[in-house]
C-alpha cells in the first residue's frame, strides 16, 4: 500500500487536513507543536488506498528538538511506523496560505531533497479575510506541482484533493529521496528570495474581508496586561474546574447510592452482595465522582489549546521560567501536568534546550495532576467536613504548593546537575487567533475523560476484587492485608499512619487514585455493612492506643506524601521512553519517594508541634 | 562600518517601530533558526510588543507573528 506524509509548520492545519483524510478525529490544537508524535490513519474516500502519516510541524529538513526530529526521521525513512514502506509516496506539504513564505521554504527543501509533492493550501477563509489569497492555478504552475485548496474546518476543496493524490499515486514510483545534513545560510536567504517571488505571482487580487478586526494580543502580549490577563485566565481556569463539577459530582453520588440501595435489595445476602456493596461499588464511587471535574479539566484546557492562548501563555512565562532554569516552551507541559504527566511528558519534546527539557521533565511529576483529584478530595472533606470553602481554600493550597515545589526543584536542580546549558534560546511563532472548533474540542474532551475512565476502571475494578478478597479472608480480623500491612507499619508510623494506610498506598502503585478505592474496601470490608466511608474514616483509630487514625497531622501528611510521590508506574516509563534511560528514571522514582516519605514526615512532626499534640 | 558605532539590533525597537533586517550576529545554529523563521536579511519587521522585566518580544513578519527571547532578538542587526 502507497505511503503519504503530511509535512508541514507547526499549526499549518497538518492534523486539521490529517482527520478530513483519514476521518479521524485526533485533537487538532492551535498551539505550534501539538502534534509531537506522528500518527498513522488509513485514507478514506478515496478512489485508492494509502496509509496517511501525519508528522510533527518542521521549520527545515534539518530538525533542532525531538518533535521536530520524529518528523524528519518519518519522511526519511517511515518503515519504523508502516513496515515495509522505505520512503514517502507522496508528500502532502501543507502550505498556511495567511503566512506561505516559511512553508514554501520547506517545499522548496522536499523538492531538493527528491520527495513526489504534492502541495495543500490551508486557512483559505484566513487568507480572504487578511486579503492574501493565493490562486492555486498560478502557484501550481509556479511551482510546477500539483496544488489545492483545503478548508480544514469545512472539509470543503476534500474531493479535488483526494482525486488530485490519487493521480499522483499513480505515477511511477519515485527516485529514493536524499536528505540534506545541513542548509547553508546563503540557502535559507535564496529560498525565502525565491517563496517572496512564488507568493508575488500566485497572490489573487482579491480585496479583504474585513479590514479592521480587533486584535486581542494588544491585551495578551501587552507588557503589563498580558500577565494581568494571564493571571486571570489560570485563576478561571481552576476555579472552573472546581465550581462548574461540584452540581455534577453530586449527582454521580445520588447514582452510586441509588445502585447501592437496589444491590441491597435485589441481591441475596451473602458473598455475592459483599462483595458488591463492599468490593466494587465504594471502590468505584470513590472514584468516578470525580468524572466531572476531570471532564471539565480537559475541555477547559481542549479550549485554550485550541484558540491559540497557549502559545501567548507562553510567551508570557518565559521569563519567569527562565529564572528557574526552564523555558517558555515548558510552560504547555507543565500545565498539561496538572491533567496527567504522561502527555505532558511528550509534550515536553517541542523544548529544544536539552537541560530545560530535562528540567521540565523532572519535574512534571510534581504538577498536580488529574488522578490526584480524588485523593485530596477524600482527604480534605476528611480536615473540614461540611465546610466546602475551607476544602476549596485547601486545595488551591495544594495547586499553588505544587507549583511551588516544582519551581524549587528545578531552580535547585538547574545549579546542581552537570549538564552544559547551551540554551537554543526561546523563539515560538504566534497562531492566528481562532474560535475552538467545537466539534473537536468536545470530542477530544470525550476521547481524554473516557480514557481516564477506562484506564483507571479497569485497574479499580481488580484492585478492588483482590482487596476484597485480601482483606475479608480467612476471616477479616486476620486477613491477609492486615499481615502484609502491619509489616510496613515501622515505615508509617511516624506519620501516625497505620496498616490500612499502608496498604492503601502500596495499591496506589497502580494508580494514585486507587488509594481511595482501596481505602473504601478496607473500611467497607471492616465497618458495619452500607456504612459512608467518610464516617468509618472518621471513627477509625489506631489499634492498641485508641487514638483516632485520621488526625490533622496524619491527613496533612498524607497531603504531603501525594504532592511529592511519584506513584505512578505509567509515568515511570514514559519518562524512561521519552530520556531513554532506566539509570535515570529509576533515580528519579526513587527521589521522589524518598523526598516524599521525608517531608511527610516533616509535615507530621510539624503539625503536631504546631498544635502541640 | 557605522564609524565605530555599535550596529542596532531588533531590541533597540520601540513599540510599532518597522525596520529592515540588515544581517545576522552570534551562535551559527540560533542565526540559522532565525532566518527559517524568516528573520532573512532585507525582511521587513515590526515590533509588536514587549513582555515586561526583559522577557520575549513579538515581532510581525511575513504575514505573521513570532515572539523571540531579547538573546536572540539581539543576533538581529537592522
Amino acid at each position: 500500500m502507497p505511503t503519504l506524509v503530511l509535512a508541514g509548520q507547526a499549526n499549518g492545519g497538518k492534523t486539521s487536513l490529517f482527520n478530513l483524510l483519514t476521518g479521524s478525529h485526533f485533537k487538532t490544537v492551535n498551539y505550534p507543536g501539538a502534534t509531537v508524535d506522528c500518527t498513522l490513519g488509513a485514507l478514506r474516500g478515496a478512489p485508492c488506498e494509502a496509509n496517511v502519516l501525519d508528522t510533527p510541524g518542521i521549520l527545515s529538513l534539518v530538525p533542532r528538538s525531538e518533535d521536530e526530529r520524529a518528523a524528519v526521521e518519518a519522511l526519511r525513512d517511515p518503515s519504523l511506523l508502516i513496515p515495509g514502506a522505505s520512503h514517502p509516496d507522496l508528500v502532502v506539504a501543507v502550505v498556511d496560505m495567511s503566512q506561505p513564505h516559511r512553508p514554501l521554504v520547506l517545499v522548496r527543501q522536499l523538492r531538493k531533497a527528491g520527495f513526489p509533492i504534492a502541495v495543500v493550501l490551508t486557512m483559505p477563509d484566513l487568507a480572504r479575510q487578511r486579503g492574501c489569497f493565493l490562486d492555486p492555478v498560478r502557484l501550481s504552475s509556479a511551482l510546477n506541482l500539483p496544488v489545492a485548496v483545503v478548508n480544514g474546518r469545512t472539509g470543503e476543496g476534500m474531493p479535488e484533493l483526494l482525486e488530485t493524490i490519487a493521480g499522483e499515486l499513480s505515477k511511477p514510483a519515485p527516485k529514493p529521496p536524499e536528505l540534506p545534513a545541513s542548509i547553508s545560510d546563503t540557502e535559507i536567504q535564496e529560498s525565502f528570495a525565491w517563496a517572496e517571488a512564488v507568493v508575488a505571482y500566485a497572490r489573487a487580487a482579491v480585496s479583504k474581508t474585513s479590514s479592521h478586526h480587533f486584535d486581542l494580543d494588544r491585551i495578551l502580549l501587552d507588557p503589563w496586561l498580558g500577565f494581568a490577563s494571564f493571571a486571570l485566565v489560570m485563576a478561571l481556569f481552576f476555579w472552573a474546574i472546581f465550581a462548574l463539577a461540584s452540581p455534577l459530582q453530586e449527582g454521580v453520588g445520588r447514582l452510586f447510592d441509588m445502585l447501592a440501595a437496589l444491590g441491597a435489595a435485589r441481591l441475596p445476602a451473602g458473598l455475592l452482595a459483599d462483595l458488591v456493596n463492599q468490593g466494587i461499588l465504594p471502590g468505584f464511587q470513590a472514584v468516578l465522582v470525580f468524572v466531572p471535574q476531570i471532564a471539565i479539566l480537559f475541555l477547559l484546557l481542549g479550549i485554550l489549546e485550541d484558540s491559540g492562548y497557549l502559545a501567548r501563555g507562553t510567551v508570557v512565562m518565559d521569563r519567569p521560567l527562565s529564572f528557574i532554569g526552564l523555558n517558555g516552551r515548558s510552560f504547555v507541559p507543565l500545565l498539561s501536568g496538572f491533567a496527567c504527566a504522561i502527555p505532558a511528558m511528550m509534550a515536553a519534546r517541542t523544548i529544544p534546550g536539552r537541560k530545560e527539557r530535562f528540567l521540565t521533565l523532572l519535574i512534571i511529576p510534581l504538577m498536580n495532576c488529574s488522578a490526584r483529584l480524588p485523593v485530596f478530595g477524600l482527604l480534605l472533606s476528611l480536615l473540614f467536613p461540611h465546610q466546602a470553602w475551607k476544602s476549596g481554600l485547601a486545595m488551591t493550597g495544594i495547586y499553588l504548593g505544587s507549583v511551588l515545589l516544582g519551581a524549587v526543584a528545578s531552580a535547585a536542580l538547574s545549579r546542581l546537575l552537570p549538564m552544559s546549558a547551551t540554551s537554543a534560546g526561546f523563539q515560538i511563532e504566534l497562531p492566528s487567533w481562532r474560535l475552538p472548533m467545537w466539534r473537536t474540542v468536545l470530542s477530544s474532551t470525550w476521547d481524554r475523560t473516557w480514557g481516564y475512565v477506562e484506564r483507571a476502571g479497569g485497574t479499580i475494578f481488580v484492585i478492588s476484587l483482590l482487596f476484597w478478597g485480601l482483606s475479608r479472608f480467612p476471616t477479616p480480623d486476620h486477613s491477609l492485608i492486615l499481615r502484609a500491612g502491619h509489616a510496613l507499619e515501622p515505615l508509617l508510623s511516624p506519620m501516625g499512619w497505620d496498616w490500612r494506610i499502608g496498604v492503601g498506598l502500596v495499591a496506589a502503585f497502580a494508580a494514585r487514585e486507587v488509594f481511595v478505592s482501596a481505602l473504601a474496601v478496607v473500611f467497607a470490608v471492616q465497618g458495619a455493612a452500607g456504612g459512608q466511608l467518610l464516617d468509618s474514616m472518621r471513627h477509625a483509630v489506631l489499634a492498641g492506643t485508641g487514638t483516632p487514625l485520621f488526625t490533622t497531622a496524619s491527613v496533612l501528611a498524607l497531603v504531603a506524601w501525594f504532592m511529592v510521590s511519584m506513584q505512578c508506574l505509567s509515568t515511570f516509563a514514559v519518562f524512561r521512553k521519552e530520556w531513554g534511560s532506566w539509570k535515570v528514571a529509576i533515580a528519579q522514582l526513587f527521589a521522589y519517594l524518598g523526598f516524599a516519605w521525608a517531608f511527610s514526615w516533616a509535615v507530621a512532626q510539624g503539625t503536631r508541634l504546631l498544635l502541640g499534640a | 562600518m557605522d564609524r565605530g558605532r555599535k550596529p542596532r539590533n531588533l531590541t533597540d525597537l520601540g513599540r510599532g517601530e518597522e525596520v529592515c533586517v540588515r544581517s545576522l550576529e552570534g551562535r551559527p545554529e540560533i542565526c540559522a533558526r532565525l532566518q527559517e523563521y524568516g528573520f532573512t536579511p532585507g525582511c521587513a519587521v515590526r515590533l509588536f510588543s514587549k513582555a515586561p522585566l526583559g522577557g520575549p518580544m513579538s515581532f510581525d513578519l511575513r504575514g505573521g507573528r513570532v515572539a523571540l527571547r531579547r538573546n536572540d532578538a539581539a543576533c538581529i542587526l537592522i
